[in-house]
């Protein structure tokens, strides 16, 4: 049982495997997840699968790079090193915006591109889903469903023959 | 109710028209995989065409090997700039080059804002395109220093002087601008070949490409819970790199306009480098599409309807470009100011005259054409209007940095400007590492997105958007 | 069902209050112009500014409407026609300050004695005189109005069609005429915003201004048309109980959005370019409109037209609802008002060089809100009525063509 990963399901459209994933979330199982070669649109609402943490961080860190910007530009034109520049008053705010502007994107691109690696688990070296036969083709034309054993209501033939009757034309035990 | 839309939903064989057109012939998720992989997975892909490039781009980047070579023993002197005229050719290739990069972002980032699903085919070699012309760019200003060992002088660190940089600057602004650009381009297109990557890593046999393709490709394994996070950081990105684009072509604007040299302190300025830039960029896009459609035989992917696309988008770019130079005349002229109105005089009727009107037929005139159904289908058509506004983008610099500098208020700053061979071999040389990068992504990398053609299949097989509908049904109700 | 057929109690109950409003601002008119004549033609160029920017944006957008095809123009494209067809009352309105132009009121470059005494006005004499100025606006009007009344009758008898083919040439004919029109217009209204606006100013000039009004003015109607259409769908009436649904207002919020970062664009480059290059010929416009109780009076600006707008429609949950997007759009309609007032009435101050003539003018300021009441009553019934001539919601358009023909 320890060995057990999930039980996968091979489908040949997206349309199956959505219509699989409701019928397996109507049945109560929660530790479902699907592979496939496209984002399919509403699949992960199916999976209820929310997480607002990626639009929130890359929101303060854009915050944080406008305020690093335009402190810097601050601190050391007014305070650490005043120097006047053509007349032009230390505190140049209108100045300072392309730098600080500059910033606040370079911050939260990258806390969004990082940040959707990170929080997605990636890079990773070994994932047991990758043991699925045909899983090669999860990145062309075939889509998976795959059911934890982690979960409440996971038994290997109950999960199987479930599978089996939503139209999956492969069931594969796949180990750890 | 009979003006509501149809329930797309319900029936299969509809074709939506908002992906109408935009793949031809018959595709399945694996015929699209394995045609798109296998430019890079299959040697015999590339024919002579490939070769030929590659060995002119590679002669020609082994020119600018020499030039920087000589350059750095020279210094700056060996190029055609002069006082007044501190920046000559280096500049005006700087921002030729970073305009050319612009049409590249737009196409990924606003075109997917837009939800304008034509882009899927062309946005990959868009983004490289964009990512090779700003290191073309970038190149430039960086030698143009003198000494660009000392380039690090130029972002802010704790120094013994206890100096900073001068923030009051547009030029610390390009370099953070610039900078920031060339790193979020580089995120953007890393981030949309991950499933792509994915691809390569399931579908290549050598033992060498595999792994390499499987590093890339970070371990994505494209669950809906990756699926769904990728989405959300590529339609941010997407609003990022947006306002990016227009700031960055601003602020190269700015490097003119903040300064109070007649010809160059007009407000008109930003969003018309922004046009200007992402109308060369689209011209550079319609050159290189040309031929990779023909020579890797693509037509289905990119279609007469993409260059249809591409050739008003061109068209609406133009027309912008060309609303600022009326404008420049226009309030030129209105503005009674002498030294304005001494300026576009000689702009026009000077010694540099020619530049200018030549500008003006490349960019302003030719373009006009494109108004015109036919020309917009014919290739060939497109491929020589996109040379010229090429050209023409380049003079509108030459005119712009050159016609200035050799005309300030005093006459004792007056002078004439002339550029050297080194300055025009250094411009080839450019040119040549663009085309040796270009061709050697063409090479290992798919250049179209695969996994976003796949998903443009689905949405013409299935309706366009059909969970969406039921999700905002959802919502409303929820309200 | 029946209740879909009727006209909406929001545009009926607007079209009713327009009147005494109109009334009570032609009062508040009358008395301030007893004053002076200058503050009537004060206060009439003002509204007369504000509410042009109303109806370029609505023409524009129009165009744009029929240019695109887009799904989220189909719910507001009436009320954007029938902005657009108030063009022709606009062409009454103008008239006053046509006449302005031969008298000493209004413009500096009409003003025989100020354009003796500046070497600048007299530079510009070739462009700026009383009768090209005419000829200018007759143009203007005649052009524009024309190509609102025949895009209108295109999209009418595109309604009335029965034959889905015939209706699909016309829809691409709307398309190929409304491509140059957009262009045309964008000349025109350049051309013409100098005039009104600008030449208010005896030596200021920035060549970003067309950009700029024609933002102002895709604000201004985009704002108007997205709070009438949310107001009606939060009633439940008509069609826009479903049409205003979150998909729709998603999208207007987003062009809203990108609006707004528009305008935030062109104003902060203009300010910066000339901020940073201090001739005295430019920074004056930044100079006037920065002294004392004004400096208080841009920062809100600021504040209004860009930071709250920006903020509340970067969240998409707030697109979702109607009701805050309808405040959002209240908010950027009315902060709209201001703006022009910022960037107008100073402009009647710089010739007499007179930095506090804002806060003066502005205590008596019953008469600007008089001719803004008076002209923008009379404004609103007409739309009004103009809308009430067509179904609320155009009938067939190429989307749902198109459409419909893959599906037979």
């Amino acid at each position: 049982m320890s060995k057990m990963y999930a039980m996968v399901g091979e489908f040949a459209s997206p349309e199956e495997l959505m219509n699989a994933a409701i019928a397996v979330r109507e049945k109560g199982y929660r530790k479902v997840e699907a592979y496939s070669p496209i984002p399919i649109e509403g699949l992960a609402d199916v999976l209820d699968f929310d997480d607002p943490r990626l639009p929130w961080s890359v929101f303060i860190m854009g915050v944080l790079g406008c305020a690093t910007g335009f402190g810097l530009e601050t601190w050391t034109a007014t305070m650490n090193y005043p120097w006047n520049v053509g007349g032009k008053p230390y505190f140049s705010w209108p100045n300072f915006i392309p730098v600080a502007y500059e910033l606040t994107i370079l911050f939260s691109a990258f806390t969004a591109g990082l940040g959707m690696l990170i929080l997605n688990g990636l890079p990773r070296l070994h994932h047991p889903i990758f043991n699925t036969p045909r899983f090669e083709r999860a990145s062309s034309d075939l889509f998976f469903l795959a059911i934890e054993a982690k979960d409440g209501l996971f038994d290997r033939e109950e999960t199987a023959q479930m599978l089996q009757d939503l139209g999956a034309q492969l069931v594969s035990e796949v180990e750890k | 109710m009979s003006n509501s839309l149809p329930d797309s939903s319900g029936s299969n064989h509809l074709v939506d028209p908002a992906v109408a057109g935009m793949m031809e012939g018959e595709h399945t998720y694996e015929s699209i995989t394995e045609k798109l992989t296998s430019i890079v997975l299959r040697q015999d892909r590339h024919g002579l065409p490939w070769w030929i490039m590659i060995g002119i781009g590679f002669v020609l980047y082994n020119v600018l090997f020499s030039v920087i070579l000589k350059l750095l023993f020279t210094g700056i002197g060996m190029f055609g700039n002069n006082e007044p005229v501190g920046w000559g050719w280096p500049i005006i290739n700087f921002v030729w080059w970073i305009g050319i990069g612009h049409a590249g972002t737009l196409i990924s980032a606003f075109l997917l804002l837009m939800r304008q699903n034509w882009r899927n085919a062309i946005n990959r070699f868009a983004e490289a395109m964009t990512i090779f012309a700003v290191v073309c760019a970038g190149i430039y200003p960086l030698l143009h220093t003198g000494r660009p060992w000392c380039a690090y002088w130029l972002f802010p660190y704790p120094n013994i002087l206890a100096m900073w940089p001068q923030w009051r600057s547009p030029l610390l602004w390009d370099v953070f601008a610039v900078s920031t650009y060339a790193s979020v381009s580089v995120l953007f297109w890393f981030i949309g070949l991950i499933p792509d990557f994915a691809s390569l890593r399931d579908r290549s046999e050598n033992i060498l490409a595999k792994k390499t393709f499987a590093c890339l490709c970070l371990g994505w394994r494209g669950s809906a819970e990756h699926w769904r996070r990728y989405e959300v950081a590529s339609l941010i990105l997407a609003g990022i790199s947006t306002p990016l684009v227009l700031s960055v072509h601003s602020i190269i604007s700015f490097d003119f306009s903040v300064g109070i040299v007649p010809g160059w302190h007009t407000t008109i300025s930003p969003p018309y480098f922004v046009a200007g830039a992402v109308y060369a960029g689209f011209a550079m896009v319609i050159m290189l599409a040309v031929p990779l459609r023909k020579w890797y035989h693509l037509e289905e992917y990119i279609t007469q309807k993409h260059m249809d696309w591409m050739a008003k988008l061109m068209l609406t770019t133009g027309l912008i470009v060309f609303y600022g130079y009326l404008m420049e005349l226009f309030y030129s002229y209105l503005s009674g100011d002498p030294y304005e109105i001494a300026m576009m005089h000689f702009r026009q009727f000077g010694p540099y005259g020619w530049a200018y009107w030549l500008l003006i037929c490349c960019n302003g005139v030719t373009p006009q054409l494109l108004w015109i159904p036919r020309i917009r289908r014919s290739n060939s058509a497109l491929f020589i209007i996109s040379v010229v506004v090429s050209i023409g983008m380049w003079l509108e610099r030459y005119v712009i940095v050159v016609v200035s500098l050799t005309r300030d208020y005093l006459p004792s700053s007056w002078g004439y400007f002339t550029n050297t061979m080194w300055d025009a071999l250094m411009y080839l040389g450019t040119m040549g590492q663009f085309i040796f990068l270009f061709f050697m992504f063409v090479r290992v990398m798919p250049m179209i997105n695969v996994f976003e053609m796949r998903e443009l299949l689905h949405k013409f097989h299935h309706g366009h958007g059909a969970h969406t509908e039921d999700a905002t049904h959802a919502v409303e109700a929820a309200e | 069902m029946d209740n879909n057929q009727r006209f909406p109690a929001t545009l009926q109950r607007l079209g009713v209050m327009a009147v005494p409003a109109s009334v009570l601002g032609l009062i508040l008119l009358i008395f301030d112009s007893l004053h002076s004549v200058q503050n009537f033609y004060h206060a009439w160029t003002f509204a007369f500014d504000y509410l042009m920017c109303l109806t370029i944006g609505c023409f524009g957008l129009m165009l744009l409407s029929n240019m695109v095809r887009a799904e989220w123009c189909r719910p507001i494209l009436r009320i954007f026609e029938a902005g657009a067809l108030n063009l022709a009352f606009m062409a009454l309105c103008v008239l006053p300050i046509v006449y302005a132009a031969f008298t000493r009121h209004l413009f500096p470059w009409a003003h025989p004695s100020t354009v003796a005494s500046d070497p600048i006005l007299q530079s510009r004499a070739v462009w700026f005189n009383p009768l090209f100025f005419t000829i200018r606006n007759i143009v203007f009007f005649v052009v524009l109005t024309g190509i609102a009344y025949i895009i209108r009758s295109l999209a009418l008898k595109q309604d009335l069609e029965k034959n889905v083919q015939t209706a699909k040439q016309i829809a691409t004919m709307r398309a190929s005429i409304a491509a140059p029109c957009f262009l045309l217009m964008v000349f025109a209204v350049t051309s013409a915003a100098t005039d009104w606006i600008m030449s208010l100013d005896p030596h200021w000039y920035s060549t970003i201004f067309g950009f700029h009004f024609l933002i102002g003015a895709a604000l201004c109607g985009m704002s108007f048309a997205v709070a009438l259409a949310t107001t009606m769908k939060l009633a439940g009436e008509g069609e826009y109980a479903q049409m205003a649904n979150p998909k729709a207002t998603k999208d207007w919020g987003n062009l809203m959005l990108m609006m707004t970062m528009v305008w935030a664009y062109f104003s902060i480059s203009q300010y910066m370019i000339y901020w940073s290059g201090n001739l005295p010929l430019e920074v004056t416009f930044y100079v006037q409109r920065n002294v004392r109780t004004l400096a208080w009076f841009t920062s809100t600006l600021i504040i209004c037209q860009f930071f709250l707008p920006f903020l509340l429609l970067l969240s998409s949950r707030l697109k979702r609802y109607a009701r805050m997007l309808r405040n959002t759009a209240l908010l950027i309609f009315f902060t709209r008002i201001l703006e022009v007032a910022w960037e107008v009435i100073p402009m009647f101050h710089s010739w007499h060089g007179s930095d506090s003539g804002f806060v003066v003018q502005f205590q008596g300021g019953m008469g600007y809100l008089g001719a803004l009441l008076f002209m923008g009553g009379i404004w609103m019934a007409l739309f009004v009525r103009n809308i009430k001539r067509a179904s609320l919601i155009p009938n067939l358009d190429p989307q749902i063509l198109e459409v419909m023909e893959h599906a037979h």
